[in-house]
């Protein structure tokens, strides 16, 4: 089988110097040469993405998801290890490797601000050398996916955010990549628009013809839509299998509840519910529980036997909670 | 070919985009018109009090100061080293890094873009001017030679100020040294006052630097003061230039550090 993405004992390191405090420490510097420390963005990832994958990749900020979807982009170096997209090397192979690429930064825009976006993409096209009847062909596909039609014939400064990202998307796949890498695509998004978002991957996954990477540091993104989950922190790789795989470790995560009383609840009470996990009560502000998800219904269960709630709400666990559960016991000392 | 048609693309977005800012031509033009009419004052007033003054006369000086106008005019690319250095920076470089194609080829037709532009709005009313005003009209040779000079003269401009934005990869900002450049350039490329006024070691010095290939050699050929041979040293600058600024993309690449987006 002929793989989209092959990562072989990937490490980058970044260098940065110790600055020293204040004026006087920045004249000091000035002067004497700082000690340059290195910082691991990864380390030693291994990942192989089969040909028509999805994939979607979770991690807290800073956990080296930008840096690794950098370097499959050809944009960074690495320091060590083997990195093969479509079979070529980010590197070496440069342009013939952009042209079987894709990407899309969800912070950058590559459309051109003052130009109308259908002026855009026939541009990229060009670029990236598309025949016209093939580009006419994509363009009406991405149209009806995107409902790009609105936005067309106006520049990037007129469009709303998640307007502007249909567009990003349709101009990272302009010219049919076989390798589609998405940088936190949904960033600022509203609910509405992430959901189109996923549906246009859900529809493009499915047709099998497209590797997709797409980075995330939300877990309600993957969902239906990534088929396996890899899931980093500080440059590790701390889980890398299908949703199901990870939804079976899911009752280890922790959940949020927040419930909001109308009258002060007995001692009893509390001493029972805290119990289930880290209780913090306060008289004058509505009760906010961390517990694993797995206890989360016998706690709400216990409250609603013995009080009666205004309302109670269970928050999702967030991506740092899970990288946390992730973890286990071995906690690392720079975290926690 | 693909080089060729990606080109064709940039240079007409490039052109596209040129058209979306129109008051800047008008600008242009009448920055480019101004300095034609303070320079053209300020040496009457110089011949007025010494004739001959340097073995130039005014007639001389009236040609020179309307050719340094249409060289910058035909051979200056945008403001690429802050562009550049901003995109080192801010990582804004990313977009065209995952493009398929060179980042000078990017930046050539940029360069082309805008002068295309100039041509039609600046230069050539310029021109129209200078021959109201009993501009000297060149031999078919002289003329001939200016022209090739003028790609020589623009890659020149371009590959220093491509070295000056990649120098941000290093130094993490430029505008001390775009300041410098331009104070370098202004003068020892002959923009401000000829090189024949230069006092001997200062035209020396200039004789040694690349400056002089943006504006000096243009003219020379066009005026006639130099010959065919200095096509040749301009050539050199242009090509060592545009490799070494090459050589300093694939240095600054390797060593780029964007994260977090």
């Amino acid at each position: 089988m002929r793989a989209g993405i092959e990562v072989r004992d990937l490490t980058r390191v970044f260098y940065t110097f110790d600055r020293r405090e204040g004026l006087r420490g920045a004249a000091i510097d000035l002067i004497f040469p700082r000690k340059a420390h290195p910082v691991f963005a990864l380390r030693g990832v291994n990942l192989t993405v089969p040909f028509g994958q999805c994939v979607g990749l979770l991690g807290p900020n800073g956990a080296g998801k930008s840096t690794l979807i950098k370097i499959l982009a050809g944009v960074l170096h690495p320091t060590h290890g083997e990195v093969r997209v479509n079979g070529l090397d980010p590197w070496k192979g440069r342009y013939r490797h952009r042209r079987s690429i894709g990407v899309l930064f969800g912070h950058r825009s590559q459309l051109w601000w003052n130009i109308p976006v259908s002026e855009s993409l026939r541009f990229l096209a060009e670029i990236y050398g598309v025949e016209r009847g093939e580009f006419r062909h994509t363009l009406t596909r991405l149209r009806e996916l995107l409902d790009l039609d609105p936005l067309l014939p106006l520049p990037p400064r007129e469009l709303s955010l998640g307007q502007r990202m249909r567009c990003e998307l349709a101009a990272s796949f302009i010219h049919s990549p076989a390798v589609l890498l998405l940088d936190e695509p949904t960033i600022g998004l509203d609910l509405l628009a992430r959901i189109r978002l996923r549906s246009f991957l859900r529809d493009l996954a499915a047709t099998g013809d497209t590797t997709i990477l797409f980075s995330s540091h939300d877990l309600l993104d993957v969902e239906g839509v990534a088929s396996r989950i890899v899931v980093i922190d500080k440059g590790h790789v701390l889980f890398d299998g299908t949703l199901d795989e990870l939804r079976a470790r899911y009752t280890d995560f922790t959940a949020r509840v927040t419930v909001y009383l109308d009258e002060p609840a007995s001692w009893s009470l509390r001493d029972k519910l805290s119990q289930h996990g880290e209780l913090d009560w306060d008289p004058n502000e509505p009760w906010v529980l961390k517990a694993k998800v797995k206890h989360v219904l016998q706690f709400v269960q216990e409250l609603t036997e013995s009080s009666t709630p205004r309302d109670v709400r269970i928050e999702q666990p967030s991506i740092e909670e899970v990288v946390l559960a992730l973890y286990g016991n071995k906690v690392p000392h720079d975290r926690a | 070919m693909i080089a060729l048609r990606q080109c064709r693309a940039i240079l007409a977005i490039q052109l596209r985009v040129a058209l979306s800012f129109r008051t800047d031509l008008v600008l242009q033009l009448i920055r480019s018109l101004l300095s034609i009419v303070v320079y053209y004052c300020l040496w009457r007033a110089v011949f007025a009090a010494h004739p001959q003054a340097g073995g130039l006369d005014f007639t001389f000086m009236v040609a020179y100061i309307v050719l340094v106008q249409v060289v910058h005019n035909l051979t200056r690319p945008p403001d690429l080293a802050r562009e550049l250095a901003q995109g080192i920076q801010e990582g804004g470089i990313v977009v065209h890094l995952v493009r398929p194609y060179a980042l000078h080829l990017y930046f050539l037709a940029e360069t082309l873009g805008a002068v295309a532009w100039r041509v039609v709005w600046v230069a050539l009313p310029l021109f129209l001017v200078a021959l109201a005003l009993g501009f000297p009209l060149a031999s078919a040779a002289q003329v001939g030679l200016f022209l090739a000079s003028l790609p020589f003269a623009l890659v020149t401009n371009l590959s220093i100020e491509m070295t000056l934005g990649l120098a941000v990869a290093w130094l993490r900002q430029n505008e001390g040294l775009i300041q410098f450049r331009n104070f370098l350039q202004s003068f020892f490329s002959g923009a401000l006052v000829p090189l024949a006024l230069f006092p001997p070691p200062l035209s020396a010095l200039a004789r040694w630097l690349p400056f002089r290939s943006t504006v000096d050699v243009p003219l020379g050929l066009y005026l006639g003061y130099l010959g065919p041979e200095s096509l040749m040293i301009q050539a050199s600058w242009a090509l060592g230039l545009w490799l070494f600024s090459l050589y300093l993309l694939v240095r600054a690449r390797k060593q780029l550090t964007i994260l977090g987006g």
